[in-house]
């Protein structure tokens, strides 16, 4: 048996895990403190991708990166072609799961006490120091959670990625693409393998989130 | 020496206050919600006030009219919060540790300083959640002491202590502040907590202040009505001049005799423990009484006495007296009306130009 839509399924979703992990932490921090008047504009924009169709997000993407686009234009005066490469489906799973880490990771700061912030402060600790030092060990449970959630959204990325990355065996054939071509070519055992081992992992990670969520300090 | 001036407007409050302090311990009086926890935020650089400026020993922390605003890092403010503020995944070396600045080397000297000296041996490496009440304050109160601040804000430090523990931990931090020299503004609604810890006293009703001074001299002659109140004064009435030194009090019914004619005199009152039931009777200001209720505790008795006229229910009473057990026990058998006296030089006189801070 193949076992390389495995291997790129773990490939994308560590990759894009990795991304929204630091961008999704600045753009948290960013928004906790941010109390301008475009906070909800901003925080809907940042959200979206979690409500929309991935079809939608995968035509944004497509009309972004594909070799009219500009950014695929830039890369493509480069010598790189992004579309239907794992990049591309890098890229799609990270958008589609940024919103889970970002919103975790929101009101994992969010529920840090804030006398906390200010007496690291006076005490001489800058923004940065009470981040690393006050903020983020506080925030730890909220982390790891945001963290796995996101993980597990890229894992199970179909829609977006199929729009970008195509069904190319090999290079972007990851395992949600396996289990539906597979299961409309008629090949539903191999499908159902699939579908098993992609269950397990699910289940590995709602239980570990409920375990880091409830576990006391 | 700080010198505040800050005016911020919210949803239907206005903080607009302005003092002087000297070096010292300073206290600051006044009921939840008027704003006195808000004048250490305003020092500590939590808040930011829409104008005014914060001059703390010559250096300016804030200036609206300057632009001068330093961030709460740069203020050199060692602040205690209500709650303590512990960081409750740093042990208690961790905690103390935090602000000090230097090598590890002198962080370990500095730190293990502290610990011996506020009492913390052997707690070092427990969390503050291990912690009791007042082992916690000690710890805050070392963290902020540790970076060696320009002034100590503590606010409400007692809150959140037994009351079986308070006493002992005021004097622990009135021990503490004698040997650290340190200036200290400290916030409290308790004006025996203010009393027994600060030399000077600042006074805020609403958002304002309303008196300003030495402690003593503002509990003997507190210059507004609501002044009185908060440092305890439980009977104030209006008043009315009459003659040279003597002021007609309508709701008691009485006429009583002051030290000195004022001019502009609005009210007169009375603390509850300078009210004696003489055995000679003779004299000035002695009148007659009848008791409305009373209210025992363990150790002193609280009367509620109404002038003149016989009481027609337990709350048609003018004024309230304590009295230790033993004259309790003495007049408790009198017959009625008793014969009460004020004191003239402990009559608490207000006047109508006490808007102006001494």
């Amino acid at each position: 048996m193949d076992i390389r839509p495995l291997l790129l399924s773990l490939e994308t979703a560590l990759s894009a895990t990795v991304i929204c992990f630091f961008t999704g932490m600045l753009s948290a921090w960013i928004m906790v403190r941010y109390k301008g008047p475009f906070k909800n504009i901003i925080d809907g924009v940042l959200t979206l991708p979690m409500v929309l169709p991935p079809t939608v997000t995968g035509f944004f993407l497509l009309v972004l990166i594909g070799k009219r686009g500009p950014v695929g234009k830039f890369f493509h005066m480069m010598g790189i072609d992004l579309i239907f490469t794992i990049w591309a489906a890098i890229a799609a799973s990270a958008i589609v799961s940024f919103p889970l880490m970002y919103r975790s990771l929101r009101a994992a700061f969010e529920q840090v006490d804030e006398s906390l912030l200010h007496a690291s402060r006076t005490l001489g600790a800058g923004e940065f120091r009470t981040f690393i030092h006050i903020c983020i060990p506080l925030s730890l449970p909220g982390i790891a959670a945001g963290t796995v959630l996101s993980f597990a959204r890229a894992l199970g990325e179909f829609g977006a990625t199929l729009m970008v990355a195509g069904n190319i065996p090999g290079r972007t054939q990851t395992i949600p693409l396996a289990i539906f071509f597979s299961a409309e070519g008629g090949d539903m055992g191999k499908a159902g393998i699939w579908v098993l081992l992609i269950t397990v992992i699910s289940f590995i990670v709602v239980f570990s989130v409920n375990y880091l969520a409830n576990r006391k300090r | 020496m700080l010198i505040f001036e800050a005016y911020k407007k919210f949803n239907g409050f206005t903080f607009d206050s302005s003092f002087e302090i000297k070096d010292g311990t300073s206290g600051i009086l006044g009921a939840s919600g008027s704003g006195k926890s808000m004048i250490l935020r305003c020092i500590a650089g939590i808040i930011k006030p829409d104008s005014g400026r914060i001059i703390l020993n010559g250096r300016t922390l804030f200036d609206s009219v300057k632009k001068i605003n330093l961030p709460q890092q740069e203020r050199r403010t060692g602040f205690v919060f209500q709650n303590y503020a512990l960081f409750p995944h740093m042990t208690v070396a961790g905690n103390i540790s935090y602000g000090i600045t230097g090598g590890r080397h002198e962080k370990k000297i500095k730190t293990d300083e502290m610990i011996s000296s506020m009492q913390l041996a052997g707690l070092e490496n427990r969390y503050p959640a291990e912690l009791s009440g007042g082992q916690q304050q000690r710890v805050a109160l070392a963290r902020a002491i540790a970076t060696d601040p320009d002034i100590l804000l503590l606010d409400e430090p007692f809150s959140a202590l037994d009351e079986h523990l308070r006493s002992f931990m005021l004097r622990q931090l009135v021990e503490t502040l004698s040997v650290y020299k340190k200036n200290t503004l400290l916030v409290s609604h308790n004006m025996e907590e203010i009393y027994r810890s600060c030399e000077g006293l600042v006074i805020i009703e609403n958002g304002k202040v309303s008196a300003c001074g030495d402690r003593k001299q503002l509990f003997r002659s507190p210059p507004t009505r609501s002044a009185a109140v908060l440092t305890g004064c439980k009977n104030i009435t209006e008043a009315v001049n009459k003659s040279d030194s003597d002021i007609f009090l309508p709701a008691w019914g009485i006429t009583i005799k002051i030290t000195r004619d004022y001019s502009n005199i609005t009210h007169a009152g009375i603390r509850a423990h300078h009210i004696y039931f003489p055995e000679n009777t003779d004299g000035e200001n002695v009148f007659n009484v009848y008791t409305a209720s009373v209210s025992e505790a363990q150790f002193s008795t609280t009367l509620y006495l109404k002038f003149n006229s016989p009481a027609e229910h337990s709350n048609d009473y003018h004024i309230q007296c304590e009295l230790d057990r033993q004259e309790w026990k003495r007049i408790t058998n009198l017959p009625q009306p008793w014969r009460l006296s004020l004191n003239r030089d402990e009559i608490i006189v207000i006047t109508d130009d006490s808007n102006r801070i001494s």
